[in-house]
């Protein structure tokens, strides 16, 4: 059995007049890169702030490396912190801020692992350079190495790409993902930024209203959504088509959807149902059994986006590298196994979604 | 008497760059930026952060002023004039609302001080507040907003100004994926239904050509091509320019075979490929971009070996090893790949192909 690096089991954490964590039970391997996505509100920093020690849980417990820290302060857990928020020593240069964490730590070669941390995130150069003469995303990176070098072996981050220029993010965080990996480091990294997250975590948990909605490698929280909101939330863009379910064919359900019977995957016996199909598996075809006439076309670069309107009036996104005119009929059509079927919310379909 | 014009029946300015260069010590951070804009018309510079775009918008809203060039509106140049009295709206990065200001008060703030009579403002905010869908929310703080909500506050505040042109400085980027991909549209819809002039300042270049009429492309105070987004997108006249907009890959090679404006690039542990160019010489040393999108996965002459792979939003990026060669290679989301799976890919040629004068390959900002 591979050692776990945490293990946190039904969290619970009120406010007055709110729930921030409901009963919250995750696992997180060791080594593993876990990143915690959810709206703005749904619990994510809070679940963070209970790992690390700055908040304390009405119920539950936090298991890290199989020890139980409920109870102890942030600096006895042998975590690393992160946050948006830059937090270094003014008067230590970039190295003193690096080194002087391994130090306390008792870290061997303290000096050497300072360098190495630095020099992978390229802030070797301004090594010497007191906080206030860095750039914000330099002195982020400087945080990072400090965290990286420290010899905790649970890093905790909670948007630590936020104050950056995106572009420099977008590089920096496969960078930091590289050298934790190669420092066997445990992340957890919370972001409401789903495409950094996705980008680089091997588990992603999706969070809503303090309750974890579902975890799984970013792919499957893409492709095989378990429920209508991570559908809707992870992507940030999908196509939703209410039926009839009218039975099922090995793993997919059938469905008429008024216009035509489709199949998708998944199981739903009988009633109403909806799926959703992602707007790139939507393809153009001249035996498509989806048929509409293109509204409008975007150009996105690496594909054209388009907004179709279907014979019964729905309207449905796809996404081509195909080029169509604006005002062309067109059929579409989607492999069964790029859709995704679930019984019809009870709680109708614009709730079952809503994040804001 | 002066007359109070409606919001809605201002008309965008003309917009003219003329030669505009602004030194910060040794940096040159406007290095001669001439380009036109219509009335009416979306223009987005997409450039890397340092490229100049910020300053540039700074010399057209009057915030610098530049070491030498022009900026006119209507034909007319406001270099001497001040921001007040150029007429645009600009929102600089992250619009920092007043946050001890209710939705209304932020909007009517810049009128207040410009010394607007009562009568006016309340026209103006209004209006503006109309316009973005938020007058039943002129009460609230800016706490009180969703993230789109105050993107549109912001907004407002930039039109109630009574602007001509709209001058935006990366604007989207505090927003999530969903909000970013509504207000965008939004944005566009907005200024084109009030005829407004738009320049608009971004990094990102999905967004860019998602709501560009044209783009200028910005590199180290330079603009380095001006064109409509496909044009942009599909023939860049620089290898930079390949690498930032479409993340291509750029793999130097050596020209052989050339017939007029076509040839074969012999690239090193990769073999031949078609190309097209600029009249390059046969045994120049060129750049071969390849968009990661234009590889096809699943079939093809290469064999290859997936290293990594990332997830990206509607496409899933791999990185493969064909060769000695490492390439970029953004395939739909499927499941069942994972590093070291064997894939066999193909290139879309031709390819186009950039005189290469030598340095760093993948530092090209």
């Amino acid at each position: 059995m591979s050692e776990k690096a945490l293990v946190i089991t039904g969290l619970t954490k009120r406010y007055p007049g709110v729930v921030a964590l409901d009963s919250v039970s995750l696992e997180v391997d060791k080594g593993e890169y876990f990143a915690v996505i959810g709206p703005s509100g749904s619990g994510k920093s809070t679940l963070l702030k209970c790992i690390a020690g700055l908040e304390h849980p009405d119920s539950g417990s936090v298991r890290i490396f199989g020890k139980k820290v409920d109870g102890l302060p942030p600096e006895e857990r042998g975590v690393g912190l992160i946050f948006q928020e830059i937090y270094l020593f003014p008067h230590m240069s970039a190295r003193g801020n690096v080194v002087y964490a391994a130090l306390a730590r008792g870290v061997e070669r303290a000096e050497d692992v300072a360098r190495e941390a630095l020099s992978a995130l390229s802030v070797e150069v301004r090594m010497g350079s007191l906080p206030r003469e860095l750039s914000l995303g330099e002195q982020q990176k400087v945080s990072l190495a400090r965290a990286l070098a420290s010899g905790a072996r649970l890093l905790l981050m909670d948007e630590p790409y936020g104050s950056m220029d995106p572009r420099t993010a977008a590089q920096l965080r496969y960078e930091v993902r590289r050298l934790a990996k190669s420092l066997g480091l445990t992340v957890v990294h919370v972001t409401h930024n789903q495409e950094e997250a996705m980008a680089i975590a091997d588990r992603v948990a999706v969070m809503r209203r303090g309750r974890v909605e579902q975890v799984g490698p970013p792919l499957e929280l893409y492709l095989r959504p378990k429920s209508i909101f991570v559908a809707r939330f992870v992507g940030g863009e999908n196509n939703f088509l209410e039926g009839e379910a009218v039975g099922c064919m090995g793993a997919c359900t059938e469905l008429d959807i008024g216009m035509c019977v489709v199949r998708a995957f998944g199981e739903v016996k009988s009633g109403r149902a909806v799926i959703a199909v992602r707007p790139e598996k939507l393809r153009f075809s001249n035996e498509g059994f989806l048929e509409g006439r293109v509204e409008v076309r975007e150009f996105l670069g690496k594909v054209y986006k388009y907004s179709i309107r279907l014979k019964d009036g729905r309207t449905v996104i796809v996404k081509s590298r195909v080029k169509v005119e604006p005002g062309a009929s067109v059929k579409l059509s989607f492999d069964p196994y790029d859709a995704v079927v679930f019984p019809y919310p009870p709680e109708g379909l614009e709730e079952a979604v809503r994040y804001e | 008497m002066r007359n109070v014009v409606g919001l809605q029946r201002m008309r965008g300015a003309t917009l003219s760059v003329k030669g505009l260069k602004k030194r910060f010590g040794a940096i040159k951070a406007l290095d001669g930026v001439t380009f036109d804009v219509e009335s009416g018309e979306y223009f987005v510079v997409l450039g890397p952060v340092g490229s100049g775009r910020s300053t540039l918008l700074k010399c057209i809203a009057g915030l610098e002023h530049p070491d030498s060039g022009d900026v006119l509106f209507d034909g007319e140049s406001v270099l001497e004039l001040p921001p007040e009295r150029r007429m645009v709206g600009y929102m600089p990065p992250g619009y920092a609302l007043f946050p001890h200001m209710t939705v209304w008060e932020n909007v009517a703030y810049g009128l207040w001080i410009r010394g607007f009579s009562r009568r006016e403002v309340e026209e103006r905010v209004e209006e503006a507040l109309k316009l973005v869908g938020l007058l039943h929310r002129a009460g609230s703080y800016p706490y009180q907003l969703s993230g789109g909500q105050r993107q549109r506050v912001a907004l407002a505040r930039a039109l109630a100004s009574g602007a001509r042109v709209l001058l935006l400085d990366e604007p989207l980027t505090a927003l999530d994926a969903v909000l970013t991909l509504e207000v965008r549209r939004e944005v566009r819809r907005l200024a084109k239904s009030l005829g407004l002039t738009v320049v608009h300042v971004t990094h990102n270049q999905e967004e860019a050509m998602a709501i560009a009429d044209r783009v200028a492309v910005m590199r180290r105070g330079r603009v380095e091509q001006v064109g409509p987004p496909e044009e942009v997108y599909f023939n860049p006249v620089t290898p930079f320019e390949a690498r930032f907009i479409a993340d291509a890959n750029l793999l130097p090679g050596r020209l052989v075979n050339v017939t007029d404006g076509y040839g074969l690039a012999e690239i090193e542990g990769l073999g031949r490929v078609k190309v097209f160019h600029k009249r390059l010489a046969e045994g120049s040393t060129v750049l071969v971009a390849v968009r990661p999108e234009s590889i096809r996965v699943g079939s093809g002459r290469y064999r290859g070996r997936v290293l990594d792979l990332s997830h990206l939003g509607h496409t899933l990026r791999l990185w493969v090893e064909v060769g000695s060669v490492k390439l970029r290679v953004d395939t739909e989301p499927v499941l069942g790949l994972k590093p070291g799976s064997d894939v066999s890919i193909e290139l879309d040629e031709p390819l186009p192909a950039f005189e290469y004068t030598g340095g760093e390959v993948e530092i090209l900002e």
